[in-house]
């Protein structure tokens, strides 16, 4: 093997040794500086989402565990630029949250390696890749999510991501022992000529389903997200609403377009009954939200419903615009997360009575905010509506007018509850409303990314046709 | 740029001088002089479209067409007919005025001034729209802004009605969805490419039970707009509660999208369809003619008896262009454009008068007369308007619906109740309000009834 070829791996590289850097620079920095840590995070992971745009080139690596295509690195790179804009927008949460503890490189460190965790779950071409590296993305994370060690919320929050995911996974891992029984091999290329849709064979791909659905939060997989993402810092439950979830929609997709493609003919109707149950249960439950968390927990519980829409496809077209979909997700709710983030950081207030008059004293704050919330739902000009309609003409495609209705009707539901912010904001004049205050800058810069993205990823059709095209790897 | 994109550009560059205006008065001057150019635009558009259709016989002039997303085959494809010249004319005037009516807003008058021109923006590009996409896209932008326009200045439940006009609208989008969709995914029945291109739609014979289907969701998900009963409940609750302005525009200009929707896409795209269904929606809007003009007799605020009345109007338009022939057309396009401009000039003087009087009902408004004799005199002109007697504009628009099989006292009825109100404000009790406390009126608010009232005759 030609040592070259490593560079195949470039994205895990690069992150492992920016991970090794900031622990040896946490070593060896006198306690007075700490604060240049999360500088030196930002810089480094900065050039290294910007080195992951260097064309490479398709191949594998030992054997075919290691995959990587022009499309698992647009997943890359999309899932670095969340991670980019959730480090800016935590940057002050950590220096004076986190630091002052004299914990320093721990967060960056779990945070990372559950980015790389990530990367090989999505470059996997195999089972045993693939389980590593879905291990390897949760367990950080539950450590992240009991980071506030002064908080029991937050340390309830870590026992119960740790306990479910641990149990998903379990449940993941007996279904792809059963889909090893009925196929005889773990390898990728191997399982598509044969897999058959005999019943261990299905038994087996609905646990694994299953376990994926868990990281997802697709509905009844659910029942973690809302607890634990009230309990945990605001970073760590932003990067489980994004970036866990778009990293595990990717996997799942692949995995069903090309892997289990046999199996379609069960997987669809399955996809089909949680895509309902999944945006009526989230819709459904975020309507009574006080707690602004809880409420874009279950509103992200909701958007995963919109996105099976696209996985029921099955086609170049499905994976198009699930890509589309969730790149523009992540901007659009990581400008959520953000609003909710330095509001709680000035003030601690993370209800929505909390937010009433915030137009008034914060205006920039509140417009961010409000382009957040309408690109969630969907309105135009902004990107969640191209996101959306691409969605449904998929699923429309394929003839699924009765799911697309529904699902329009659940867009307008959702609307209800992103409009209560809205009037919160906006309408409502409040009693105490949060005082004006100004952003760091890092935060700003973060905000700010987000908001250009939400504006231009709708109205700047080349970035679709490309999605398109790199899709038609997966067919 | 193209003489109809300028329609979009205009009102987003004054959107964007608004962000940097200071205060109202820099405010309201930036969106005059917008609204003045969208004016004159509106006018110019309007001649050049006489001389240009006196020589070129294509169903849609000034077109042009952009492809945006090529996979989806979606066009920013545009161009425009005679009725979306007069409709564009019509939202021009009365965006203009709606700004006049506004000149005092003090409650965050940046803001509304940004809101007042999306939804126009929305309003022109839906006009302007050949493209199945894009007309759904400005429709949606039109919808949105009326959340904050009457969540934020409106009053009353205004919270309540401001959620339940834009839930309901946004609900009947997701019919029209569906129903685009479906057309869009029959667009390649006679072998081309799926397409949004409305004229391109049109040559394809889109299989019957595909136009049976999708025709009822289309001309609903366009209709609420137009009120169509029974799904109206938002329009009356909605007008009552929002400030003047945006009753004017939501009355005069935005139901009219409705109208325009079901006619220029529901009924042209899928005709065989419509042919099918015609049936059931003329009862439907028969009942919203009636119904309508009876809930407004019942009504004692005058912005309910408008709003109510609107009902009733936009229902004969429905019922008109269910006729499905040309010279009921020509008459619900009449009536539509004859009803943008009353109604808006109605809410206008509503509005006069509520902000002249503490009270809200009609029954109060008695010495309205004593008080001003203009805004009294154009209250009577313009409901003897509505209700239609000879020599007003409107009275063509409303023969034409004679011609047709329409119900005998059909379309007496939504008229009925103008000279009950007329009745009120002019005998109705008297009341310890000074004559004099009508008379200090903004030097603005005649400029708003002058365009509008010449219009009328």
């Amino acid at each position: 093997m030609d040592l070259s070829t490593l560079l195949l791996m470039r994205h895990e590289g690069i992150l492992l040794l920016i991970t090794l850097l900031l622990l040896g620079a946490d070593l060896f920095m006198p306690a007075g500086k700490r604060s240049s840590l999360v500088h030196l995070a930002l810089l480094l992971f900065g050039l290294h989402t910007a080195l992951g745009f260097l064309p490479m080139e398709e191949s594998s690596l030992f054997g075919g565990m290691f995959r990587s295509t022009p499309l698992i690195y647009f997943f890359k790179n999309a899932l670095n630029i969340g991670v980019f804009i959730l480090l800016l927008q935590s940057a002050d949460w950590v220096k004076e949250k986190i630091l002052q503890q004299q914990r320093g490189a721990e967060f960056f460190l779990l945070l990372f390696f559950s980015l790389l965790g990530m990367y090989f779950m999505i470059s996997a071409g195999d089972f045993l890749m693939f389980y590593i590296g879905l291990e390897l993305s949760t367990l950080p994370l539950a450590a992240l999510a009991a980071y506030e060690i002064g908080k029991r919320q937050s340390s309830e929050a870590g026992i119960k991501l740790v306990l479910s995911a641990g149990l998903a996974s379990g449940v993941s891992l007996f279904g792809i022992s059963m889909l090893y029984a009925t196929t005889g091999s773990i390898y990728f290329e191997a399982i598509i000529g044969v897999l058959s849709s005999s019943p261990l064979a299905i038994l087996g791909m609905l646990l694994f389903f299953a376990g994926l659905a868990f990281k997802i939060s697709l509905v009844p997989f659910h029942f973690w997200t809302a607890d634990v993402y009230e309990g945990s810092p605001i970073p760590v439950a932003s990067f489980l609403s994004v970036i866990s979830k778009g990293a595990a929609v990717f996997i799942l997709m692949i995995l069903l377009f090309t892997v289990l493609k046999p199996l379609m003919p069960v997987w669809e109707n399955l996809v089909y009954g949680l895509a309902l149950l999944t945006m009526f249960v989230g819709n459904l439950f975020a309507l009574r939200q006080q707690n602004m968390k809880r409420f874009l927990a279950f509103s992200s519980v909701a958007q995963a419903g919109f996105i099976l829409l696209g996985l029921i496809t099955g086609s170049q077209l499905g994976t198009a615009t699930v890509v589309y979909f969730v790149l523009i997700y992540i901007f659009s709710n990581l400008a959520a997360f953000g609003v909710v983030q330095a509001i709680s950081l000035q003030t601690g207030k993370e209800n929505m009575d909390d937010y009433e008059g915030l137009y008034r004293t914060n205006p920039l704050l509140s417009l961010v905010m409000l382009l957040a919330l309408f690109s969630l739902a969907g309105i135009p000009p902004v990107a969640g509506f191209f996101g959306k309609f691409f969605l449904f003409t998929a699923a429309a495609s394929e003839g699924y007018y009765l799911l697309v209705f529904l699902a329009v009707v659940n867009a307008t539901i959702s609307l209800y509850y992103y409009l209560l912010v809205v009037r919160a904001m906006f309408v409502r004049k409040g009693e105490h409303p949060v005082p004006y205050f100004r952003n760091a800058g890092y935060m700003r810069l973060g905000l700010a990314i987000t908001v250009i993205g939400i504006l231009v990823l709708g109205l700047y059709s080349p970035l679709y046709d490309y999605i398109f095209e790199l899709s038609a790897a997966l067919k | 740029m193209d003489i109809l994109s300028l329609f979009v550009l205009v009102p987003v560059l004054v959107v964007v001088a608004l962000v940097f205006t200071k205060g109202l008065p820099q405010a309201r001057l930036v969106s005059m002089v917008g609204g003045l150019v969208q004016l004159g635009m509106a006018i110019n558009l309007l001649f050049a479209y006489l001389r240009e259709s006196a020589v070129n016989s294509s169903i849609f002039l000034f077109t042009r067409d952009i492809v945006w997303f090529r996979h989806f085959n979606i066009h920013y494809s545009i161009g425009v007919d005679g009725i979306s010249v007069a409709l564009i004319l019509l939202t021009a005037l009365v965006v203009l005025a709606g700004v006049f009516i506004s000149w005092k807003i003090d409650d965050l008058p940046k803001e509304f001034f940004i809101s007042l021109l999306v939804l126009a923006t929305g309003v022109y590009g839906f006009f302007i729209s050949t493209d199945l996409f894009t007309m759904f896209l400005f429709y949606e932008v039109a919808v949105i802004p009326m959340y904050l326009l009457i969540g934020i200045w409106g009053s009353g439940p205004k919270e309540y009605s401001a959620m339940k006009l834009t839930l309901m609208l946004m609900g009947a989008s997701a019919l029209l969805l569906v129903g685009i969709l479906g057309i869009y995914f029959h667009s390649n029945a006679d072998g081309g490419a799926l397409t949004f291109k409305l004229l391109e739609i049109a040559q394809v014979n889109i299989p019957l039970e595909a136009q049976k289907l999708f025709f009822p969701l289309t001309f609903i998900g366009f209709a609420v707009l137009g009120a169509l009963f029974p799904f109206h409940t938002w329009s009356p609750d909605g007008h009552a509660s929002a400030p003047t302005a945006v009753s004017m525009l939501h009355a005069g200009v935005l139901m009219k999208l409705g109208g325009y929707g079901v006619f220029r896409v529901a009924m042209f795209l899928l005709p065989a369809g419509a042919l099918e269904w015609s049936w059931f929606f003329i009862i439907l809007s028969a009942m919203g003619v009636v119904y309508g003009a009876f809930a407004a007799i019942k009504q004692t605020d005058l912005k309910y008896i408008n709003a109510y009345s609107s009902v009733s109007h936009l229902g004969m338009v429905l019922f008109a262009l269910l006729m499905l022939n040309k010279t009921a057309w020509n008459g619900a396009i009449l009536q539509s454009l004859s009803h943008g401009f009353m109604t808006a000039l109605f809410f206008a003087l509503i509005g006069m008068i509520y902000s002249r009087t503490p009270y809200p009902g009609h029954y109060q408004t008695g010495r309205a007369a004593e008080g001003d004799p203009l805004y009294f005199g154009g209250v009577c002109n313009c409901r003897s308007g509505l209700a239609g007697p000879a020599g007003l504009q409107r009275l063509c628009g409303r023969d034409e619906h004679l011609c047709r099989r329409l119900p005998a006292g059909g379309p007496v009825l939504p008229g009925s109740h103008h000279p009950f109100g007329i009745g009120h404000c002019d005998y109705g009790g008297v009341h310890s309000a000074g004559g004099g406390h009508y008379a200090d009126g903004a030097g603005q608010e005649p400029r708003v009834c002058q365009p509008a009232a010449g219009h009328l005759v």
